[in-house]
């Protein structure tokens, strides 16, 4: 089983299209600055959202490629024909999207943070719960992803599809930072954060791996 | 109640198949068996649906109506056993371009949960893509990628095989050395079934005909 | 047989495509009676007779829609849901019929829902908008309807279509309550002390009545609108079987 998540990890590590989400999330969290105030009171206030809703538009911009070469050359078919259960070959392989292009975002995060004015110790919590919710909208995204993965618009309808799905975590996720601001507790939102993340995984892969497969059966 | 699979008694069978899209009826009340030692060879012109009965055989697609068996279990119920004995290569290859040759490889044979019964060189070889180890799939022709998802007969020996156009692209060297491992594999106790829309000299082999279309 | 024997086959009648046309087409015309009884009876005991709210004034008596209409797209999407469910576990295609037919008339009662809150609002708050916790849960309610409504267009093959809008379904209505949750958490952080200006007030008798009626009203006519369409999906779809054809020599 292990072997399978190594498999998956190498088609990735071949990808030259990693750093696209990443440069994307950077220069849209510039933006915001240019927007609106380059005036660190403003950007203090506005920071957590924006930095959320950049991460949220970046992970769907990297998701729309996750299944789409796998269901053109035919290797989802044979993932689904695989005597091993669907949804442990597709939580390999959404993890493996997830550390090559959620992580990134996870990571590069204390730097926006930087860039706009936040102190230390909310780039701290902005941390956790970017580290907490993008997994979640990897996953969510996914099924989104599966159920679009033969059609030819995809990417507007997958948006549509998705974004309503999004709006717990970002709610609790960017309002967790902001409390953090205020110098008011967050746990409760960091919980709920890992409460949906662990609903997302258990029950996410099942679902993806349904939705590929009436995907596969309309080729 | 699942009949003990030794290579001798194994068998496929659908009942009443029916399947339609949008009004357009493609396969109708079709019933077909195959069992081991047989090869079922289904022909047709482009669009009779071949493809169609194939995946639906494999399960990728559902019926309309009708049913698909085992060794006596419906494959929806017993879907993962079944799978351990099947090897699909259809239109789309499987191979992935940002993988080597010998990656895909590997790649195939750890999902098929069947142990290797031959060892990746000699598969190579029998395929005729000995020097292609470490070309990155993209680097392959159409037919050069088709061979690498053919060397899984080699490999990973199967049951049944579900061949769609197995000889679309393959020079008439390779159509023999696939005629033969057909040949073998039905000798063993395996069971194929295979499209073309060419008609192919199955005269070394026993096979029985479908034809599909109007 | 047994009782669960007798359910199960009651089930399976109902759904049987002949049987429920018929069935269908013989309640219609008191559906649509009922229907229009009661959608009277809500209007006027809404317009004339429940008192005016003492700050809204008449302007308010717009909640006799919102409400109903609100109500009906959460029931609607829940039928919706529970209907995709069936016919992914047990293939029947009458619910998946049903439930396409309520995808758009669901997102009909989500959109009347978000309009008359928006009228009712403007007079009060001087804004067309608010976002308030039951009008922005209304807002991704109705993401979630054309979401669905979207997937199910974009794939030719209708029956995969229901699987894979089917899936979505299911999905959505797992959210929903959390969605729901999240969105009147965040609400309670952004709104001031005082209750959203959007909640029911407390409710009298005579204010009850109307209230009711037009929620019953309401139900039916969504009722009425599924069975026909249902009906002519079921012409549609099984127009090579032997009872649609009997059906149409004997007109």
């Amino acid at each position: 089983m292990a072997m399978l998540i190594r498999d998956l990890r190498i088609a990735f590590r071949q990808r030259a299209e990693i750093m696209l989400p990443v440069i994307f999330f950077v220069v849209v969290v510039s933006l915001f600055p240019l927007a609106i105030s380059p005036d660190p009171a403003v950007l203090k206030t506005i920071g957590p959202g924006v930095i959320w809703v950049a991460a949220l538009l970046s992970v769907l911009m990297s998701l729309q490629n996750l299944f789409r070469s796998d269901f053109d050359d035919g290797a989802i078919e044979q993932i689904l024909l695989s005597p091993y259960p669907g949804a442990l070959l597709v939580l390999a392989r959404v993890l493996a999207q997830w550390c090559v292009t959620g992580l990134p975002l996870i990571l590069i995060s204390p730097l926006l943070g930087l860039l706009l004015h936040l102190d230390f110790h909310i780039i701290k919590v902005l941390f956790v719960s970017l580290l907490l919710g993008v997994p979640y909208l990897s996953m969510v995204g996914a099924i989104g992803v599966a159920l679009t993965v033969g059609l030819r618009q995809a990417g507007a309808l997958l948006s549509l599809l998705v974004l309503p799905l999004y709006v717990p975590v970002l709610i609790f996720g960017s309002n967790a930072v902001v409390s953090a601001a205020k110098d008011m507790s967050y746990n409760g939102q960091l919980l709920w954060l890992s409460a949906l993340l662990v609903i997302a995984t258990t029950l996410g892969p099942f679902v993806i791996s349904s939705a590929l497969k009436v995907s596969c059966s309309y080729r | 109640m699942n009949r003990p699979v030794s290579s001798g008694n194994a068998e496929l069978l659908a009942e009443n198949l029916s399947y339609e899209i949008n009004d357009k009826l493609i396969l109708t009340d079709l019933s077909l068996a195959v069992r081991s030692g047989e090869i079922l060879f289904i022909e047709g012109g482009n669009g009779s649906g071949k493809t169609t009965l194939l995946r639906i055989l494999c399960g990728l697609m559902q019926a309309d109506e009708g049913r698909i068996s085992w060794n006596g279990e419906s494959i929806q119920s017993a879907l993962l056993d079944c799978y351990q004995q099947l090897t699909y290569i259809g239109h789309a290859t499987g191979v992935k371009s940002d993988l080597t040759t010998i990656e895909n490889i590997r790649f195939f044979s750890a999902i098929s949960g069947l142990p290797a019964s031959s060892d990746i060189q000699s598969a190579l070889e029998w395929v005729g893509l000995s020097g292609y180890e470490n070309s990155p799939g993209r680097h392959l022709s159409y037919g050069q990628q088709r061979r690498i998802a053919l060397s899984r007969l080699m490999i990973n020996s199967s049951l049944l095989w579900i061949l769609d156009e197995p000889f679309a692209g393959l020079d008439k060297k390779m159509i023999e050395k696939l005629q033969d491992r057909f040949v073998e594999h039905a000798d063993d106790g395996g069971l194929l079934i295979l499209t073309s829309h060419q008609s192919i000299d199955l005269n070394k082999m026993n096979s029985i005909r479908i034809h599909l279309g109007n | 047989m047994s009782k669960v024997d007798k359910l199960w086959l009651w089930f399976h009648r109902m759904a049987s495509p002949a049987y429920f046309y018929n069935i269908a087409g013989r309640l219609l015309p008191w559906i649509a009676v009922a229907t229009i009884i009661l959608m009277l009876v809500g209007s006027v005991g809404g317009l004339v007779y429940a008192p005016a709210d003492y700050q809204q004034g008449d302007g308010f008596r717009i909640i006799y829609v919102h409400v109903p209409s609100a109500w009906m797209s959460m029931f609607v999407y829940m039928v919706m849901a529970v209907n995709s469910a069936i016919f992914l576990i047990w293939h029947i295609k009458l619910s998946d019929i049903v439930a396409r037919s309520s995808a758009v008339i669901g997102a009909s009662f989500t959109f009347l829902a978000l309009v008359t809150g928006s009228i009712w609002g403007k007079p009060m708050w001087g804004t067309w908008w608010i976002w308030d916790a039951r009008l922005t849960s209304e807002l991704i309610l109705l993401f979630l309807y054309l979401g669905y409504i979207g997937l199910r267009s974009a794939i030719d093959d209708r029956r995969v279509a229901g699987r894979a809008a089917g899936i979505l379904a299911l999905v959505g209505a797992i959210n929903i309550p959390i969605i729901h949750y999240s969105v009147v958490w965040w609400n309670t952080l952004h709104q001031p002390a005082s209750v959203s200006k959007l909640d029911n007030p407390s409710i009298e008798l005579s204010m009850l009545i109307p209230l009711l009626s037009m929620a019953l009203a309401f139900k039916l006519f969504y009722l009425f609108i599924v069975l026909v369409n249902s009906r002519s999906e079921l012409l549609e779809q099984e127009k090579r079987s032997q009872w649609v054809k009997e059906l149409v020599t004997s007109q």
